[in-house]
């Protein structure tokens, strides 16, 4: 019964927007709107359960003195402290709370980015390597490309621009474009089977 | 606090040339009930519901279907029993979006079979979400997944959290996760973005088997470099119908196959038109 109503919910929201998207009718325009307005505030109170959610994890880390549980510790700290201060003191442009996401978390955030140039010379090394005439074919384009795309490149030789640009708008941008179909006709099969009530995976069935 | 430039990398691509612009005038206000512009969407719309719709029925009749085999999908048993052997815990990733995009629904259908494994084999599983929905909804199936395997006694709502939204804090506490419990088996299934390599290299470097699978076709080198398995694009959606191999989920399949072909057939009419300067065929394309 309680599977029932959630599939018989999401298929009428589902068709909703989908008339709102075909119709120029302001009845369907406004129930679109009323169900956008519906996700916001659905969402917004998700963040509540997400917040209560960490809280507990970590709490039952310290509580437990699981390993590393000092860190959960910090966790637990800087969630109430970042909390408090946007919420009961200030945060304004000139608060610490300001501060302290632009002193703090975003050079973290830049620093976890920045890691990804170490892990594309990692993984490039490991898909490059020469052990069959596919990863050989892919280890020639990709040299072309990289030469092509650097200023060296063209120096060198002036045709290594044009080659590099032609791999990547004509072999790579067509097998781009193959995903890109097969994909969307799965997503458009997926979203009808969730919409019909048969595809209830997302309820376990 | 969305107002960070790093968050908004969540729809940075690498740049494609789209050649094709649309250099019409624009469209008068629309005035009746149908939005006429948009019939060409509707019909294509209409086309594939009615192939995927018409199979699923032909399907009910019993005549077998057969589906290729799909790498990624089959070794999920694998996965798990090592894990069960090595006696360590399995990491589920469904994702960085949130539960309204049907990629992250497809991983939630991937997450079931999981989770049945997982229960059967008693095998811990963590799941690290990056919206408090998703939690919810993941904790959802991941109980009836436990009922359905007789062992709802193993369901442990507390492995099943949310994280953060932030981006590459989700990943960080993804890689932490990984590295710190030394999973032996990590599932990165649905809708990535700059973080997929972060996440599979962290995996990557403890040894783990790795079984990843995205439809975003920018992220999929990354995961090819970094997993054992990946499903790529349509694989993700065919998961539920594979791993259930309900007859009525297969025939959906048979849909998407035929709609294929459809597109096809369009494609070469598309390089005739192109051609011989068809202009009316080429225009009747153009979304609005």
């Amino acid at each position: 019964m309680k599977n029932n109503l959630a599939i018989l919910l999401c298929g009428l929201c589902g068709l909703v927007i989908i008339a709102a998207f075909f119709l120029n009718s302001p009845v369907t325009t406004r129930m679109q709107d009323v169900l956008t307005e519906w996700v916001i505030v659905l969402a917004g109170f998700s963040y509540l359960m997400g917040g209560f959610s960490i809280l507990i994890s970590h709490s039952m880390r310290i509580s437990r003195r699981a390993e590393s549980w000092f860190y959960s510790l910090v966790l637990i700290s800087c969630l109430v402290g970042m909390a408090s201060l946007g919420i009961f003191v200030d945060n304004g442009p000139n608060s610490l709370f300001q501060w302290l996401f632009a002193n703090v978390q975003n050079p973290m955030q830049a620093t976890m980015f920045s890691l990804l140039a170490f892990y594309v010379t990692s993984a490039s090394y490991r898909a490059f390597r020469v052990k069959t005439w596919l990863a050989t074919l892919l280890l020639i384009s990709a040299l072309l490309v990289m030469i092509g795309k650097v200023p060296i490149g063209e120096i060198i030789w002036s045709k290594f621009p044009i080659i590099a640009q032609w791999i990547l708008t004509v072999p790579s941008l067509a097998a781009q474009r193959a995903l890109l179909v097969g994909s969307a006709l799965g997503l458009i099969a997926t979203g009808l089977k969730t919409l019909l009530g048969i595809e209830r995976s997302w309820l376990g069935r | 606090m969305k107002n960070d430039t790093l968050s908004q990398l969540d729809s940075t691509k690498i740049s494609v040339p789209v050649p094709v612009q649309n250099t019409q005038p624009a469209t008068p206000a629309p005035t009746g009930i149908l939005r006429t512009e948009r019939l060409n969407v509707m019909l294509f719309i209409l086309l594939i519901g009615t192939l995927v719709i018409v199979f699923l029925f032909l399907a009910k009749t019993g005549k077998p279907l057969t589906l290729r085999r799909i790498g990624g999908l089959d070794a999920i048993d694998e996965a798990i029993g090592r894990a069960a052997e090595m006696g360590r815990s399995i990491l589920f990733v469904p994702g960085s979006m949130d539960v309204d995009r049907i990629q992250t629904l497809a991983a939630l259908s991937i997450l079931e079979r999981v989770g049945k494994d997982s229960a059967q084999y008693e095998v811990p599983l963590d799941v690290m979400c990056r919206f408090p929905l998703i939690m919810t909804t993941a904790q959802e199936t991941i109980k009836q997944s436990y009922l359905s395997a007789g062992r709802p006694d193993l369901y442990d709502p507390s492995r099943i959290r949310y994280v953060t939204d932030n981006q590459f804090a989700y990943a960080a506490a993804i890689a932490g996760h990984a590295v710190r419990e030394r999973t032996a088996a990590n599932f990165f299934i649905g809708e990535f973005f700059a973080e997929s390599l972060v996440i599979a290299e962290a995996g990557n470097s403890t040894g783990a088997i790795q079984i990843a699978g995205t439809a975003q076709s920018h992220q999929l080198p990354f995961f090819l470099a970094s997993c054992d398995y990946t499903l790529i694009g349509e694989e993700l959606f065919a998961a539920s119908a594979y791993l259930s191999r309900e007859p009525i989920l297969l025939g959906s399949i048979l849909g998407q196959d035929w709609s294929k072909a459809a597109f096809v057939f369009m494609i070469l009419l598309g390089i005739l038109a192109a051609m011989f300067g068809w202009d009316g065929y080429i225009q009747w394309f153009n979304v609005e």
